[in-house]
């Protein structure tokens, strides 16, 4: 056997070694929680703030309809991310991702700080899995409106 | 000229044509959604290709030992 | 290899053509999602990606199950070419995904459970084929790398599974119910087309490894 398909066999080896142990590890224990919803952050919080409170996290929960506010010069984005119990008001910076809207679903990776807010340094947008095409508009139709468009 | 050649002269073409129809549709996103297709479209026939030229290269790596195993 | 069997020809065509009609549909005459415009069809390429590298996992499951029981080579060399084409369709899933993530999402990557799981996916069967290339005894090769596909197969359901058992930023599995009409006949042609690739790369890297297998046997006799 020569040295690099040494080489390509100790990786593979650790490969499957690492892929297995992360499996055993992580995946298959039931606490994966990528996010926290907002009441389970209050919960925390009153529990534990010292060990919460400027601490890398995630949140993750629903827009709040009416709680958006977008300063366009100063790229200052803020609003409430919200589950059915509770509410964690949110400041980010730069224009959100095109899907961000009130009432969509977000992910926000950031810290709560000192002040009462969640300094999010990165914002993504949730999907759902329900896929329709815009309404009233027939297959035919968007069929026939792309081949006006290219003449 | 070699079969892969041709195609992949058929394959930038193709993508090229997209690019300027998506364009003309105004589509958003293209750049994702060409690259998309463009990445898919790539990728198999590369791995189609590459099992063909590793059976050229194998068929003759064995046809190098013919005559000692006829014997057998 | 040899010239293509008439088989093999017919597959190649049909799955050409239909990859082309895949494509047809998928970009130009379906009608995009009304949430997140163009860039869902990306959907079309994405699933169905996805799916055949379950799939493919699933073959080489099947295989090495057949080879610990049988200890026929055939089995091996099928797992070993499932593997291969799975890593090709896992690749693909996870760069088409990062391109529809950055797109709708707003980032390329995020650790979550689904997007893990298939990274560790991808681990696991480049390691398979890593094992493989350094296994020089034929059986002990066929007999350990049947184990890996084995166990490795238990993350398939897992990653299936994540977006439903977990909390992610990946949506969970499209269903009849959840995707349009349109939408959901044009994704089915496109799995029909990636099937049929897939079907046709199995075909010519089933007799590659048979070639590879000669060669083997001729190389240990002239030794």
């Amino acid at each position: 056997m020569n040295k690099s398909k040494k080489i390509w066999a100790g990786l593979g080896v650790l490969a499957i070694a690492g892929g297995i142990a992360m499996l055993i590890a992580g995946g298959l224990s039931s606490n994966v929680v990528y996010f926290l919803t907002p009441s389970e952050l209050r919960a925390e919080l009153a529990e534990r703030a010292d060990e919460i409170v400027d601490q890398p996290l995630r949140l993750g929960g629903q827009v709040k309809p009416g709680s958006l506010t977008w300063d366009a010069e100063a790229l200052d984005l803020r609003f409430v991310v919200a589950d059915s119990l509770g509410e964690v008001p949110v400041r980010s910076t730069g224009a959100p991702p095109a899907m961000f809207k009130e009432g969509i679903g977000v992910v926000v990776e950031g810290r709560y700080t000192h002040e009462g807010v969640f300094e999010s340094k990165n914002l993504m947008v949730k999907h759902s899995n329900e896929y329709e095409p815009p309404h009233g508009e027939k297959p035919e139709q968007m069929y026939e409106s792309l081949i006006k468009s290219d003449g | 000229m070699r079969k892969w050649s041709v195609v992949s002269v058929v394959y930038v073409l193709a993508l090229i044509l997209l690019w300027v129809y998506t364009g003309r549709v105004g589509m958003e996103n293209r750049s994702f959604v060409v690259a998309g297709y463009g990445l898919t479209w790539g990728a198999l026939l590369w791995y189609a290709f590459r099992l063909e030229s590793r059976g050229r290269t194998t068929a003759h790596a064995v046809e190098s030992f013919e005559v000692e195993v006829t014997g057998d | 290899m040899g010239p293509r069997t008439v088989v093999e020809k017919t597959l190649g065509i049909l799955a050409l053509l239909s990859m082309m009609a895949g494509s047809y549909v998928g970009l130009r005459v379906v009608p995009a999602d009304a949430a997140q415009g163009n860039v869902q069809r990306l959907m079309y390429v994405h699933g169905p990606a996805a799916w055949l590298a379950f799939l493919c996992f699933f073959i080489v499951f099947v295989m090495s199950v057949l080879y610990l029981i049988q200890r026929d080579e055939r089995w091996d060399r099928v797992a070993a070419s499932s593997a291969e084409i799975g890593v090709v369709f896992t690749v693909l899933t996870l760069l088409l995904g990062m391109m529809w993530g950055k797109a709708t999402w707003g980032v390329f990557w995020t650790w979550d459970p689904r997007l893990t799981t298939t990274a560790i996916l991808l681990a696991i069967y480049v390691g398979y084929g890593a094992l493989r290339s350094f296994a020089e005894d034929e059986e002990k090769r066929a007999r350990w790398s049947a184990i890996v596909g084995v166990i490795g197969f238990v993350n398939v359901p897992i990653v299936y599974m994540s977006v439903t058992w977990w909390r992610t930023l990946h949506q969970p599995p499209s269903s009849p119910r959840s995707v349009a009409p349109d939408i959901l006949w044009t994704l089915m042609l496109n799995l029909a087309a990636f099937t049929l690739v897939f079907a046709y790369l199995m075909v010519r890297r089933i007799r590659l490894a048979k070639l590879e297998g000669e060669l083997e046997r001729r190389m240990a006799y002239n030794a």
